[in-house]
Order: structure tokens, then sequence, then C-alpha cells
């Protein structure tokens, strides 16, 4: 599979060596040079582009019409929004996971925003933080 | 009469707070919401919309500013996303009919338009502008009235006209002297005005007859 992960933070860093590490290919976009070249350390078979995500321009680079699977993972809901829908709607990526960082902002994260598959860093670690209270 | 309509403006920087102030003052109802509760001191005392402080990407925040009734959205804060990202928002969950957004990157304001959203791109304008004021830089259009029949020019008097009277140019419903700018001051024309150096000219024309126009001030 070809996957292609925006945002080189910490999530980012750690999926790409996994998926890498299972024989997928793998492009990482981030507009931090610094951070790039940090990972390509790590994960040296891993393919870098430098540039803001949510823009066409940068999209195009990674050649992110061909992605099987797109992973949008920056800090901000706003942008990951932009890149899920622009990515769905110019360049028909089939599947679509994005990051929510603000829990409120989930109501957001459909389909109709381009996204297949959301997921909230806070709410997995709560919820499974509740069940360890529960359960105790 | 044009009806009155419910417009959300999103952002209250220089932008934003002068739309909603301007909305306001033609008797539409207005909400305005910014993160910054500071930027609602650019609003004036007379403001009567609603002043909401709050993240626009929580369901709450445009709940409390009216959304499901809104007939129009403005969203111009300063993040090209943050606007594109509400507008579809708007548009998918709450069919608000009209949509305005800011676009400074002119590469995205080409996909947002093909989303159906309406891009007021404020780098796209002005280059536009600026060509215009460069290409022809004699008549520059300063107002256009009705559907654009009728346009008020400015321009600078062009020498062949110092000494001639003003009412040489004014051609029955064709070009009319609005205005003299002397010296810093405007002045509607009296009779037997006589062009001077450095007049400053403000024109009705007839969309019909603006190549007449340039040909009559060519001379």
């Amino acid at each position: 599979m070809f996957v292609v992960v925006v945002g080189s933070g910490g999530a980012g860093a750690y999926l790409s060596s996994r998926l890498t590490s299972e024989g997928h290919k793998v492009t990482v976009i981030d507009i931090n040079s610094d951070a790039l070249e940090d990972l390509t350390k790590k994960v040296p078979s891993v393919l870098t582009v430098m540039g803001d995500g949510s823009r066409l321009e940068t999209m195009r680079r990674a050649r992110i019409e061909k992605a099987d699977v797109l992973a949008v993972l920056t800090g901000t809901d706003e942008k990951n929004l932009s890149i899920a829908m622009l990515a769905k709607n110019e360049f028909r990526v089939p599947r679509i996971v994005a990051r929510v960082n603000d829990p409120k902002h989930e109501w957001l994260f459909d389909k109709q925003s381009g996204v297949d598959y959301a997921f909230n860093q806070d709410v997995l670690l709560v919820d499974a933080i509740m069940q360890a209270v529960r359960g105790s | 009469m044009r009806s009155l309509v419910n417009v959300i403006v999103v952002g209250c920087g220089r932008v934003g707070s002068y739309l909603a102030e301007l909305l306001n003052t033609e008797g539409h109802t207005v909400a305005v919401i910014d993160k910054d509760p500071e930027s609602f001191s650019r609003l004036s005392p007379n403001f009567k919309g609603t002043r909401i402080e709050g993240d626009v990407l929580d369901r709450d925040i445009l709940m409390q500013a009216g959304i499901q009734d809104a007939d129009a959205l403005a969203s111009v804060t300063n993040s090209d996303t943050l606007n594109a990202t509400l507008a579809i928002i708007a548009r998918n969950k709450f069919r608000v009919p009209k949509l305005a957004i800011r676009v400074f990157d002119p590469s995205s304001a080409e996909v947002y338009r093909k989303l159906g959203i309406s891009i007021i791109s404020p780098i796209e304008w002005g280059a536009n502008f600026i060509k215009d004021v460069l290409v022809h830089p004699e008549l520059y259009s300063k107002l256009t009235i009705g559907n654009g029949e009728v346009q008020i020019i400015e321009l600078a008097v062009p020498p062949g006209l110092v000494g001639r009277p003003v009412e040489s140019i004014n051609v029955p419903s064709q070009v009319m002297t609005v205005a003299i700018t002397r010296q810093g001051e405007a002045l509607i024309p009296y009779l037997g005005m006589i062009f001077q150096e450095n007049d400053f000219l403000t024109l009705a024309v007839s969309t019909t007859a603006m190549n007449r126009v340039e040909e009559l001030l060519s001379h």
C-alpha cells in the first residue's frame, strides 16, 4: 500500500516507521524541514515532502492522487479538515484517517468532510483510563 | 426595499468588523464570532448585532450565532483553511444558502470555487485592480450604477482640456461632469467653470459612451 502521512510529529513518525517495517510505501509531508530530517535519520526508507500540507501544490508533490490511505495528523483541526476535504474532492483518496485534536471538533470529522475514520488521542486515552478506573 | 437577512460574520478583524457594521447599518441581523474578545472593540458602540466570543468550530458556538436560520455566512479570519472549512461545514451541515470567504492563497481559491463557495481573494482582486489602473490609467471606474449602465470615473484633467469650459465635455445622456476637485476641495461645476491644471474630474459616463469619452479626453 502507498500511504501519505501529513504531520511528522510523534504520531506521524511512529506511524511511518511501523508502516515501512511492514513493507508499505510511505511519504510524509511536513512544513518543518528539521522535523523531516530527524524523521529520515530514524526511518531512512520514508520519502519526505516539505511544505504546507493543506496546499494543492504540496499534495501533488507527494503524489497524493496515488495514495491508498491518507493519514492527517497535524495539530490544527481546521487544517486537518481542509486537507481531508481537498484530498477527497480533488484527489479521490479512497481512505482518509484524521486526527481530532479538540474533542469539541469531533462532530465535524465525518464522511461529509472527507474523513473516513476519525480518532481523538485524548478520548482514546481517557476511555482507557476510565476502563482501568472502573475495572479496579 | 431590499429584504433583510440573517448574516453570520466570522472574524472581527478589520474586514470582519467593517462588514458587520455595514450589514448592521442596512438593518440586517448580524452575529459576529471571534475567538479574541478584544477584537470586538473594533465595533462601534452603535453596533446592534450579537458578539460571540469562542471557537467557531464548536457546534454550540455556531448554534448560538443562529446558524440554523442564517441566510448567509462570511468567513474572513486570517486563516484560509479555517475560512474554507467553515464555509463547507455551513453548506453541508446547515444548508446556509449564501457563503463568502476570504482566501489569501490564490492557488487554493480556485479549488474552493470549484466546491461552490464564493471566494474573495484580496490578492487576485488587488492584482486585477492594479493592472487596470496601470493599463487603463486614464479611465478607472470608481463606482458602477444600476447593473453597470452608468459608471462614475475619476481622472486627472487631460492637458488638452485646460482652459476650456467644463460644459464642453458634457454630452446629453452620455457624459456629465459631476464634480471637480481643485486644490483638495470638491466642487459641483458652476456655469462657465474653466478647467485648470491639476484639476481632478469625476464624470458620470454611460457605459456605451466609454469609447467616445476616451476619444474626447485624448484631445
